[in-house]
């Protein structure tokens, strides 16, 4: 280890440090400034992107650069999912600024608790042994648990939070068990190392089961059917910013971690895990477009929404093919600004804590919000993956992945409950623009704004012009779709 | 041969003492069977040729944290409550799958867990070889942990707080509008008494007269 | 005029001219309607008059690849292989300047019947028909899918928004029927990709290691090197795209409900333009590139359009609604559409495209006729009607042609058309021709006891007596269709001309040997044939009227 070494740690230290200090402060006198703690941490947010595009230049020229005895790396692939989370996380900041002003919780231990989430989001994006993957997986599951519970008071609330909680840990334990079969097999938690023990074996029971169980792990984590229950009661009991994290920041760190995983650890084993996931995945996409039609509730149809984009990603988890490495990453990134915009819509809507929550409330809203409205209409187009949004894009890379790769019945499920995911996101589309009547009033800050006006932008630049972004991932993904072996 | 039969035994009352720690309804009886659960792990470890784990196991989990648990049982005075089933189908169907779940998991322990155990360099688990890989081999993760416990002592503390920071009690009602104040001041469902819920000063009930109807306006 | 022949790009501005009219309207104050609607008028109209040019500059003698003329090339999304292609042939042509006449002519109906949310509605009547014209102009799959699901939104806010009492439903029907269609076909679209470029190795599918394109011609090159096995499930995913849209028997039951909800000039467009999208994708796309597949169909195809035809017309007969009348009649002249094209020969290929052309005219002004007398008695139930030909005998006259265009009376467009599919079905097989032809005559029965019972009869119901007959701005609406409908019906050479190669083309990529085993039979022959016989019984028609 040098100082070179630390200087590739710098954004994960400086989040670790920036929430030191915003636990610090208050007890410096900062308590009553509630309202610095929000610049604060963007202006942590600012310093750690800073600190992440620093890093890019430190690796320029190197494909990846492991260090810490191989255990955390920085590349391409983390340098882009870690931007996505500063970015995600500055958001969410953003987001939770009317929640914070109005609600009697104390600002700053919020904050402190989204950096540490942060942290652990950027260990997950750099780890490459299992072992730093699965401590940054705790970092982040045990901030949102505390974030999930942070209404203390509502039943819900706690409720949500003692849920994620429970089931988290649960998973948490077979994510674990799943690893210390691996290490028992391979004798290493470094990926590379496991590739190269793995391409040596013909088959092996011990090793498969856990796989398994780590999928298992991992898809409690993205909320893929059969372990999804928690996500309808957490998004609806958590705070309403946190849900919108929960659903954007946290998923998509637990895809950067799916993807790595599997395509550089298990490429050797494709066949026979494949199908398995396969499963996992189209289960996700029926039940969880299914379940969102019934719903009225709309961020309980978010959440049932969010399980079945679980089932879009699987996709490229499957295809197991440089498409399917590329759709994971642009349709997190899309998926991602458009969950984000339509929870600041939510925000907006908000009578008391938990409002926003049924499509009544949306009724005529082109009328008292049109921008909002607008906006919330691409954003539900590109969550249904209707041209020409960013969501489109996405969906387009991860089912040309599941063709190629054979997945042919896939694609047709995912295309057909794509179709049917229309249903229920052009019913809050009727109530905005079809239905007259005054729903929920509108508090429309210039925090919601600016995060409906960017995430707008980048739904409709990925729609028109997405080959910048296409490019990025490809450079952000080849490195490990190198290793892909074709059987 | 001797080792197989000690393993199973002890393993029987890990298993054992685990289940009564979820299905009893005393508290007490639950953290006790726990630390009995923890010792009869201890002694797999020991079975592992790993005596200094074996060690940390009792003192630590055994010693420490379980007395902490004792600790905090005792004070909070904790009855238990009988919880109504609100949705008997919902909890039959909960039964059946996780005995399914559960059984498969057997299943498959079964049939994967006899790996023929290879040839290896002897498993070195003095403390000094343990501390050695610590701190140079994982010290990276062991960083990484200290940020972990950062985090959840803050957690910690935010969620067992009574008042909140601004010296402010958020305890009591402080539910949506629209809601039966008193339905939420006796939580049943969380299973936690409210104590200051039933007699509340009259200062802290003007003051926290509910917040939202103020952000509706 | 040299923009036409120097490489301008005018397929571009044809396309983009609606959308930048659409979002400069953004800046017009929505109570000032009057400058809304002549600003969404003047923008429609600079629009025809821009296209019709091509009309003229289209070289109709360019065989093979040189007929798709006006190629615009750039590339979009290169890592794709994604290219923003444009380039039309003479199929492509006539239905741009159908899209662009009916444009303009539902813009200025709809001056009075939009009363509310007007600036949105033109607005999103604009946008529509830049969805439209691109997806005819468009000769890459990826440009043409964008486009393709562009259409949908602002027509599913016209259905939704200014539709009659069950809108919502009808909006979100035509939108999810025609989106899962779709979505089936990006399947075929992106197998189509692959086997172009690095295959399916999972399946054994070789691909041809070309760089990665979406190019519907390099397509139409390679289409036949792929296997009949996997040309018959490519061709089932665009056929379910494109079938829904057309649409074709099984999957109709999301028209009428668009039809009869949708506001006039929605119907209008929803009839003579949206409706051709599945037609022309087939002639575009499903054919040239899939001759095996196309094969492998036929005969499941064809009987289905037979069903649409006899099933369509057969509803229409009992309709009560007027509205509802003319969308199921739709899919009965849709099913000739489907199955002239699936006689695949010449003859009844172009019969195919004309009739295209023929029943956006003609039903195009039955939906306007049927919205004029709707926007005055806000009823379309025909026994509400009688007697009509007596208080507005303009509006009985006008309805009179376009309802003998549509049923496929001589001297008028609709004969033409279905007499050279008849010609091109029965050359395939006589009793499909026998078929159709119940169904032409079928037709005849709905239209004209429809006609009956709104027109002729007693002037009983007081309502009807104080109906105005149509006005000067309703009558400069009609006027263009009644005269393409005469145009086409005694002198459809210059039709015949323009679609002639592509038709050919088109044929010699699904049966290359037909024009070895046929001699080639020229098309204006045919054409002139018809348009002898349609003046010759012209004269008997006017007799049966008197």
């Amino acid at each position: 280890m040098t100082w070179a070494d630390t200087l590739l740690l710098l954004p994960e230290l400086i989040a670790a440090t920036g929430a030191s200090i915003l636990l610090i402060v208050p007890v410096l006198g900062g308590r009553a400034r509630g309202h610095m703690a929000k610049w604060a941490m963007l202006a942590l947010m600012a310093v750690t992107a800073l600190a992440v595009i620093g890093s890019t230049y430190a690796v320029a020229g190197v494909q990846q650069t492991p260090t810490f005895r191989a255990m955390f790396a920085v590349d391409a692939f983390s340098v882009f999912f870690k931007l996505l989370f500063v970015v995600v996380i500055a958001l969410v900041t953003l987001l939770s600024e009317d929640f914070l002003s109005e609600e009697r919780y104390s600002t700053w231990e919020y904050y402190s608790l989204l950096a540490f989430a942060l942290c652990g989001m950027m260990f997950m994006a750099s780890g490459v042994s299992l072992i730093t993957i699965y401590i940054g997986l705790e970092l982040l599951a045990l901030s949102s648990y505390i974030l999930a519970g942070y209404y203390k008071n509502h039943e819900e609330s706690t409720e949500a939070a003692m849920k994620y909680f429970i089931l988290g840990t649960v998973s948490s334990a077979i994510l674990l068990y799943g690893i210390s079969l691996i290490y028992g097999v391979c004798g290493s938690m470094r990926l590379s190392t496991i590739a190269a023990a793995l391409s040596t074996m013909l088959s092996n029971d011990a090793l498969m089961f856990g796989i398994m169980l780590l999928a298992a792990g991992l898809c409690f984590k993205i909320a893929a059917v059969p372990f999804h229950v928690w996500t309808p009661d957490v998004y609806v009991g958590a705070p309403t910013p946190i849900s919108a994290f929960l659903s954007t920041g946290s998923k998509a760190a637990a895809f950067a971690v799916f993807a790595r995983v599997f395509y550089v650890a298990f490429p050797a084993f494709h066949l026979d895990w494949s199908n398995v996931l396969a499963a996992i995945a189209a289960l996700s996409m029926i039940v969880g477009n299914l379940a969102a039609i019934t719903q009225t509730n709309v961020k309980r149809m978010l959440a049932y929404s969010s399980i079945s984009h679980a089932g879009y990603s699987l996709l490229g988890i499957i295809a197991m093919n440089e498409m399917g490495l590329r759709g994971i990453l642009i349709y997190t990134m899309v998926y991602v600004f458009a969950n984000l915009g339509i929870w600041a819509t939510i925000l907006m809507l908000r009578r008391h804590a938990y409002a926003g929550e049924s499509v009544e409330d949306f009724r005529g809203l082109h009328k008292r919000a049109p921008f909002a409205a607008f906006s919330m209409v691409v954003f539900l187009l590109s969550l249904g993956g209707i041209p020409p949004t960013a969501g489109f894009i996405g969906k387009y890379f991860l089912f040309a992945a599941a063709v190629q790769a054979g997945f042919g019945w896939l694609a047709i499920v995912a295309v057909v409950m794509s179709a049917v995911s229309m249903f229920y996101y052009l019913r809050l589309v009727v109530a905005m623009y079809l239905e007259e009547g005054s729903g929920a009033e509108t508090i429309y800050s210039p925090s919601l704004r600016f995060v409906t006006a960017l995430s707008l932008t980048v739904t409709l630049v990925v729609g028109f012009i997405p080959e910048l972004p296409i490019r990025q991932v490809i450079e952000s993904s080849s490195h490990l779709v190198g290793r892909v072996v074709q059987r | 041969m001797v080792e197989l039969a000690v393993f199973f035994v002890f393993a029987a009352v890990a298993v054992i003492f685990a289940l009564v720690v979820i299905l009893h309804r005393n508290p007490v009886v639950s953290a006790l069977s726990l630390v009995a659960s923890f010792f009869a792990l201890a002694v797999m470890y020991v079975l592992l040729e790993a005596p200094f784990l074996a060690a940390l196991q009792v003192i630590v989990y055994a010693g420490a944290i379980m007395v902490l648990f004792l600790f905090v049982i005792m004070l909070l005075n904790l009855q238990h409550q009988r919880e109504e089933t609100t949705r008997p189908i919902q909890q039959a169907l909960g039964y059946v799958f996780s005995a399914a779940f559960g059984i498969g998991l057997i299943f498959y322990l079964i049939k994967y867990a006899w790996i023929r155990a290879e040839q290896t360099t002897p498993f070195n688990s003095d403390a000094r070889a343990i501390g050695i890989r610590l701190f140079e081999a994982y010290v990276f993760p062991f960083e990484m942990v200290s940020i972990l416990l950062l985090a959840a002592i803050v957690g910690a503390l935010l969620l067992s707080q009574r008042t909140d920071l601004r010296g402010r009690p958020t305890t009591g009602v402080d539910h949506p509008s629209g809601q039966n104040p008193e339905g939420a001041a006796a939580s049943p469902r969380t299973g936690q008494p409210s104590f200051d819920a039933g007699q509340p000063s009259p200062a802290a009930a003007s003051r926290r007269a509910d917040p939202h109807h103020e952000g509706a306006k | 005029m040299g923009f036409y022949d120097s490489g301008f790009p005018i397929l571009s501005v044809i396309t983009y001219l609606p959308l930048a009219g659409a979002l400069l309207m953004l800046f017009i104050n929505k109570e000032n309607t009057g400058a809304i609607k002549t600003f969404a008028t003047i923008v429609a109209a600079v629009d025809f008059v821009l296209s019709v040019p091509l009309w003229f500059y289209f070289d109709r003698k360019a065989a093979g690849l040189a007929m798709f003329q006006f190629r615009e090339t750039a590339s979009w999304i290169p890592s794709l292989g994604v290219k923003y292609s444009f380039g039309i042939d003479g199929i492509a042509l006539l239905l741009i300047l159908l899209t662009t006449m009916m444009g303009l002519i539902a813009v200025y109906s709809s001056y009075t019947a939009i009363d509310h949310r007007q600036k949105e509605y033109y607005i999103l009547l604009l946008l529509l028909q830049t969805g439209m014209i691109g997806v005819f102009c468009a000769l890459d799959f990826f440009l043409f899918y964008v486009f393709w699901e562009v259409m949908l939104v602002p027509m599913y806010f016209l259905i939704g928004i200014w539709g009659g009492q069950r809108r919502l439903y009808a909006a979100i029907k035509f939108f999810l029927y025609t989106l899962a269609g779709s979505v089936v076909m990006l399947l075929s679209i992106l197998a189509l990709y692959f086997f172009n470029s690095s295959g399916i190795p999972f399946l054994n599918i070789k691909g041809l290691g070309n760089a990665p394109s979406f190019d519907v011609l390099q397509f139409h090159q390679i289409g036949h090197l792929i296997s009949p096995q996997l040309q018959f499930w490519i061709f089932l995913g665009f056929f379910l795209g494109f079938a829904i849209k057309v649409p074709m028997f099984p999957f109709h039951t999301w028209l009428p409900d668009a039809h009869v909800e949708a506001p006039t000039a929605g119907s209008v467009i929803l009839a003579a333009v949206l409706l051709k999208m599945g037609t022309y994708g087939f002639v575009r796309f499903a054919l040239p590139i899939l001759p095996d597949g196309t094969r492998q169909l036929m005969i499941p195809i064809v009987t289905l359009s037979i069903i649409g035809i006899i099933y369509g017309a057969l509803v229409s007969l009992v309709q009560k609604d007027m509205k509802k009348l003319v969308a199921y009649s739709s899919v009965s002249h849709l099913g000739f559409v489907m199955l002239g094209m699936f006689a695949l020969n010449p003859m009844g290929l172009r019969g195919s495209v004309l009739q295209m052309i023929n029943h956006g005219i003609s039903t195009g002004a039955l939906f306007l006729l049927v919205g004029i007398v709707y926007e005055q008695r806000h009823t379309r139930l025909i026994s509400e009607y009688g007697g009509l030909a007596k208080q507005m005998p303009m509006y009985a006259t006008l309805f009179l042609i376009a309802a003998l265009s549509s049923m496929g009376l001589p001297a008028l467009n609709g004969f033409i058309g279905e007499f050279t599919i008849l010609l091109g079905v029965a050359n395939a097989n006589i009793w499909w021709a026998v078929f159709a032809a119940v169904g032409i005559v079928l037709g005849a029965a709905y239209l004209l006891w429809l006609y009956q019972r709104v027109f002729w009869g007693p002037l009983d119901n007081p309502a009807n007596k104080v109906l105005k007959d149509v006005n000067k701005r309703e009558l400069l609406t009609l006027l263009p269709l009644v005269a393409c409908m005469i145009w086409i019906g005694i002198a459809p050479a210059p039709f015949f001309e323009m679609i002639e190669q592509p038709v050919d083309y088109i044929v010699q990529k699904v049966d290359p040997g037909y024009f070895k085993r046929q001699p080639v039979t020229y098309p204006s022959e045919a054409a002139e044939r018809a348009a002898a016989v349609s003046s010759a019984l012209a004269a008997i028609q006017a007799e049966v009227h008197r």
